[in-house]
């Protein structure tokens, strides 16, 4: 993929908090427990470029997405957009700059748009607050937007309220509302899982059109990986707060190599006569998110443990070209030096 | 007013909304349609007083003991009973809705310190702290007015709290924020207009509660000696001994307390319907 990367994070974070805050925290003297959602993930995504973030309930995913978006305020590491640092320089001008080039598009259709707004207003809402002042363009952008999302012919919706509307019309309103602004960064949380199988197709179309014709840079939100091949041109895997495996598309689906992206994979139903693979062989549920298990924190559910998975936790190293994983199995393999997410 | 029109759905909605929209004629009115003024004596032909006298011609409702107009007193007396009742709501609503937003939206420090002075709003009882505030200062209406508000906001505070606490978290407001909406646009557009119906209500129940409670205050002695209201009425009865003799007394303000308080009670029963639709499936 050509161009700079259009949103980076490096070794970002996000915890949690769990006891209270207010006066009964300051007055017991416990220490403080966190709920690690991220623990250490570095990123970056190229105009043009779909990076599929895949995992279990938990593991992470939204509250990164969120993250990114600086919806959440992370608690350590570092965003970068468009090569500029987004904890510094926090004017109200840059913050402004900044939600006009990244957007979210949610899981849940029926909840994204105010009950009380029209599919016009919900739409125009953002380019009402980037611009204020020019009604003919406010125009312009709000119907393209609902062209390239699939209202057509806009009319139809403009005054609809949400609740005269399908699930898969709300969605593509949101969409619409998100890309209204046209962001250079797109955010898509679980965006069909909601959704009748029939009309996935039709959405999932529209990322990779927003991908490959207006260079958007998408991070595709799923736990779902048989939707990726179709979307993603890389793909992530997240297991507690931490992506273990992250690589071309093809690549991770195909070749997996941390035991947790087999079992991933093979989880994915496969067709009658297609390729079979081993039934999953994890081991109990995932571990909790304030307690983390020391050394690997994959090792307690991992079939291939060994010792050195209690005692020292892996490093995300390039194996191959594009192919990182984040597992002691493959130590020798590494290509010198770790080159990043080092711990 | 769609709202307004849901509650003549109901049939006690509208019994409770004819009640209350013909009081507040009085009170618009009554002073103008008054024979009397609220503390004229009103004389005999014969130029001596008419005192305490069972309804009569040129008394519709007789006379109390100092020989004044029952009828005018119950007019004049409307008005400052719904003047109390209507700024007091709106004072307590407004700054509890007030409260309830910002307390819920931006949590923190913020709804600590907001929630721990609602806290301390919730152990005033009223009546003895009024009592010693308006003994230790001069009663008027203004200060009646100004003890419910301090009562009052307490409740909607809490409840319109809870109700932003829940709004919050909802992915549309998330959506706002990634838009770029400020604070101020996400309160005023996304989060406000989704608890105003709350906030009515509260304001409809402050109505009556104003209401009850300045006739409380009146009745006891601590009402506004320069304005009729019913609770004074009441009270000029119970001093003069005439409770039990002067029925014709006794009988116009405590009606019209009751009849008032009743109508805005089946208002708000079914404005809480409309609310909440749980109630409605029987």
């Amino acid at each position: 993929m050509v161009g700079e990367p259009v949103i980076e994070a490096r070794d970002l974070r996000k915890w949690y908090p769990v006891r209270g805050r207010g006066f009964a925290s300051l007055l017991t003297r416990r220490k403080p427990e966190f709920l690690k959602a991220i623990d250490g993930i570095t990123l970056s995504i190229r105009p043009g470029e779909v990076l599929g973030l895949a995992g279990e309930s938990g593991s992470g995913k939204s509250t990164t997405g969120m993250t990114l978006l600086k919806l959440h305020q992370p608690t350590g590491g570092e965003v970068r957009f468009q090569g500029l640092g987004l904890l510094v320089n926090e004017t109200n001008r840059t913050r402004l700059a900044f939600r006009r080039q990244a957007q979210i598009v949610f899981q849940n259709p029926y909840e994204a748009l105010n009950p009380r707004y029209t599919v016009a207003q919900s739409v125009g809402e953002p380019l009402s607050i980037h611009f204020p002042h020019d009604r003919d363009r406010r125009r312009e952008m709000l119907l393209r937007a609902m062209d390239r999302a699939g209202l057509r012919p806009s009319e139809d919706y403009l005054d609809r309220y949400p609740h005269q509307l399908s699930g898969g019309q709300l969605q593509r309103v949101a969409i619409a509302r998100a890309i209204s602004v046209e962001p250079r960064f797109l955010v898509a949380d679980e965006p069909v899982s909601m959704l009748d199988v029939s009309i996935r197709a039709g959405i999932l179309n529209l990322l990779c059109y927003f991908a490959s014709e207006l260079h958007m840079a998408i991070l595709y939100i799923s736990h779902d990986l048989s939707t990726m091949r179709h979307v993603c041109t890389r793909i992530a895997v997240m297991y507690l707060g931490r992506i273990i495996e992250q690589g071309a598309a093809d690549t991770v689906l195909d070749a997996p190599l941390h035991p947790y992206t087999q079992a991933l994979v093979g989880a994915v139903p496969v067709m009658a006569g297609g390729r079979t693979r081993a039934p999953s062989n994890l081991i109990g549920g995932p571990a909790d998110a304030i307690h983390l298990p020391g050394g690997c924190r994959f090792h307690p559910r991992c079939p291939r443990a060994m010792d050195v998975c209690r005692e020292r936790d892996p490093a995300l190293d390039l194996v191959a070209s594009d192919h990182e994983v984040a597992c002691h199995l493959y130590d020798s393999l590494s290509m010198s030096a770790p080159v990043r997410g080092k711990q | 007013m769609r709202g307004f029109r849901v509650i003549l759905d109901y049939p006690s909605g509208t019994a409770g909304a004819i009640v209350v929209v013909v009081f507040s004629l009085l009170a618009v009115f009554g002073p103008a349609i008054a024979p009397h003024g609220p503390f004229e004596v009103v004389y005999n032909t014969d130029h001596s007083v008419l005192r305490l006298s069972p309804p009569v011609a040129n008394a519709l409702f007789g006379t109390t003991n100092q020989g004044m107009d029952v009828f005018s007193q119950l007019l004049w007396g409307t008005r400052s009973a719904l003047l109390v009742g209507l700024l007091s709501a709106v004072g307590s609503v407004v700054l509890g809705t007030a409260v309830g937003l910002a307390s819920g939206y931006f949590g923190g420090w913020t709804d600590e310190v907001l929630m721990r002075l609602t806290d301390v709003a919730f152990g005033i009882p009223f009546l003895p702290f009024a009592m010693v505030v308006i003994s230790l200062s001069k009663p008027s209406l203004g200060l009646v007015i100004l003890l419910v508000v301090v009562f009052l906001w307490r409740i909607p505070a809490r409840v319109i709290r809870a109700q932003v606490l829940s709004l919050r978290s909802r992915p549309f407001i998330w959506a706002a924020r990634a838009a770029g909406a400020s604070h101020a646009r996400i309160l005023a557009r996304h989060i406000a207009p989704n608890v105003l119906p709350l906030s009515f209500l509260y304001a409809a129940i402050g109505v009556q509660t104003g209401v009850m409670l300045e006739a409380a205050l009146s009745f006891l002695g601590f009402g506004d000696p320069n304005a009729m209201s019913w609770g004074a009425m009441l009270n000029a009865a119970f001093q003069a001994g005439a409770m039990r003799s002067a029925w014709w007394w006794v009988l116009p303000p405590g009606v019209a307390l009751s009849l008032f308080v009743t109508a805005i009670f089946m208002i708000t029963r079914a404005y809480e319907e409309l609310l909440n639709p749980r109630l409605r499936a029987i």
